[in-house]
């Protein structure tokens, strides 16, 4: 995550007045493109991505704006409907992460004790591992398809979730309008759910999109490595595996295009999320 | 109503590690060194003493927001001491508090008109349109108009309105007892006045009893019926207002009372020695004596006893003082 979210903040670093609206604008409006791009998909594509046009692998052309594979299919309308396999798989993953991740956190900051020890060692060791090898080994006990991968995606994510919104809970229940609740006699329950949780609202945003960012390049990953679909299917890091044995012959454009998207759509999700917490908590002197 | 008795809250210091590995005797803070005193009904005890003398510990542990390390809190002959969590939280209904840093005690995402809806829905008291009306008419009464308050965020109000949303927030439950902790020390000077009228006259309208915990002998003498001056960790004089102002026994009070800038007349000086001792290393004997300008051997060796009938002082040798 730490490569994206720098390249984030460093493009940025060069305009003086680089606050986080900058960064947040400019990544929604690469999010919001690629996610029109998939949602009118099929209005779009100047082919069909399964289909073969029977030009193999052409250059980009007028004809073929990222030109065709090795089965003479359009990688534009390809990169089109992959789209779709990515966001969905990455947007239902961090929600499933989000939604194990945050109660877990919020349990355990709050409650603290032996539960806390246990979950915290547990979130640790699995934050321990490398992301895609986790996501990996994961998937390939499950075995390869959509749902295995949004499984496997969504496991690595829940510590992300689990830490940061633990460590935010540690630091907002000892503040005075939480012992202010407790002295009016709230319940626990109603503390986390009326004090606590709405303000952890706008680091969960950041999380959320830190976490979509770096989940894009696991999704790529697992997907390069035939774990997500199989053969006609279009997805970004498959497309990265077909057009690799291409590349040494000067095939560039089947393994380009697909990469630039996977890197511009990530970047896109970690310019958000860094700026927003640019936004929220202004911490580089100027 | 309410009656402390041998009050203890000591707190386990943090030590190095070095520390931890070389000796075995654990440090503990004692914030509150065996407190006892009682309230009556519609009675307001004020409780004075400088900062770190253990007031505010002794007002969190009434409210049950820290559980005592030793003796017994009665509320209404009941024990609160040994009550189950739950029965606990439900006698807070009728134990309240204010708190003294309005900026940080109301919840900066929480409309002001919830807060008070919260304090009624935490009870059961009531819900929905009912609870609504109950927030305005509550608004209305501590000076802030429904209208115009009720959808408004904590951070659009001054540090004065806050204070009264606080006061809203406790005096909508009808509490019996309420702990208010220096609720108007960080009240800009021109507005403290106001805010302490807006809770005496809850206290007339509920004839509620009240600790009000302050550092400052002027509000205190304004509000209290009777003073209770706290010194590290215990009362040292104890007695109605009038009497500890004009007549005060123990050198701790007469010293606070002539430091009490005042334009009218000199005041006669009482000295205090250099600072408050440390809490983890109370002195022996009397704990004021190292910064007392009348101590004498025996102050060096016994802790005097709060003696005395209705006016209560621990001093060996009480001070003969008119102010």
């Amino acid at each position: 995550m730490a490569e994206v979210r720098n390249l984030a903040t460093t493009i940025f670093s060069f305009l003086p007045e680089a606050e986080g609206r900058y960064m947040v604008l400019t990544g929604l409006g690469i999010v919001i493109t690629v996610a029109l791009m998939a949602i009118f998909a099929p209005l779009i594509a100047p082919y069909d991505p399964i289909k073969s046009s029977g030009d193999v692998l052409q250059p980009p052309s007028a004809k073929h704006l990222m030109g065709t594979d090795n089965l003479g299919r359009d990688v534009f309308s390809r990169i089109l409907f992959g789209s779709r396999v990515v966001l969905a798989v990455v947007f239902s993953a961090s929600i499933i992460s989000m939604i194990i991740g945050v109660p877990l956190g919020l349990i355990s900051g709050y409650f603290g004790g032996k539960l806390d020890r246990v979950l915290s060692i547990l979130m640790d060791s699995m934050y321990a591992f490398p992301g895609l090898i986790l996501a990996i080994a994961i998937a390939a006990v499950l075995g390869p398809s959509v749902f295995n991968a949004v499984v496997a995606i969504s496991v690595v994510y829940v510590p992300t979730y689990f830490r940061m919104i633990r460590g935010q809970t540690l630091s907002l229940k000892s503040l005075l309008f939480v012992e202010a609740a407790r002295a009016i006699g709230a319940t626990d329950w109603r503390i986390m759910r009326k004090y606590i949780f709405p303000n952890l609202i706008p680091t969960l945003v950041v999380v959320f999109s830190l976490s979509v960012a770096d989940a894009i390049l696991t999704e790529a990953g697992l997907s390069f490595l035939g774990f997500i679909v199989s053969a006609p299917t279009p997805d970004w890091g498959f497309e990265l595996a077909s057009g690799r044995p291409y590349l040494p012959a000067g095939y560039w454009w089947m393994i380009t295009f697909p990469g630039l998207m996977v890197m511009l759509l990530s970047l896109g999700f970690a310019l958000v999320g860094e700026g927003l917490s640019e936004i929220y908590a202004p911490r580089r002197e100027r | 109503m309410l009656k402390v008795e041998g009050l203890k809250k000591y707190y386990p210091v943090q030590k190095s590690s070095i520390e931890v590995l070389l000796t075995k005797r654990r440090d503990f803070v004692r914030a509150v060194d065996g407190v006892t005193f009682d309230v009556q009904k519609g009675e307001v005890l004020s409780l004075v003493g400088e900062s770190g003398c253990g007031k505010t510990t002794t007002g969190r542990i009434l409210v049950g927001l820290e559980t005592p390390t030793d003796g017994r809190i009665y509320f209404k002959d009941k024990e609160v001491t040994s009550m189950e969590k739950d029965e606990l939280r439900r006698l807070r209904r009728h134990i309240q508090m204010v708190f003294q840093d309005p900026y940080a005690s109301l919840n900066p995402r929480m409309k002001i008109g919830e807060h008070l809806e919260d304090s009624l829905a935490v009870h059961g008291i009531a819900e929905g349109e009912e609870a609504k009306e109950m927030a305005m008419a509550m608004l209305d009464r501590v000076g802030l108009p429904g209208e115009q308050f009720y959808n408004r965020m904590p951070y659009q109000l001054s540090g004065g309105q806050r204070q009264r949303v606080a006061i809203a927030r406790a005096m909508i439950l009808k509490p019996e007892f309420v702990v208010a902790d220096e609720p108007v020390s960080m009240i800009d000077v021109s507005l403290r006045a106001a805010i302490l009228d807006l809770l005496m006259s809850f206290r007339e309208e509920y004839d509620l009893s009240m600790i009000f915990i302050t550092h400052d002998l002027s509000v205190a003498r304004l509000v209290g019926d009777r003073i209770a001056v706290m010194y590290l960790g215990k009362i040292v004089e104890i007695g109605e207002t009038r009497k500890v102002i004009h007549n005060p026994r123990h050198p701790y009070t007469a010293a606070l009372l002539s430091s009490v800038p005042s334009f009218m007349k000199r005041r006669k000086r009482v000295e205090i020695i250099g600072d408050i001792a440390n809490p983890i290393d109370i002195p022996p004997g009397c704990r004021y004596h190292p910064r007392c300008p009348f101590a004498r051997d025996v102050c060096r060796k016994d802790e005097p006893e709060l003696e005395g009938d209705r006016h209560l002082f621990a001093c060996h040798f009480p001070l003969e003082l008119t102010f």
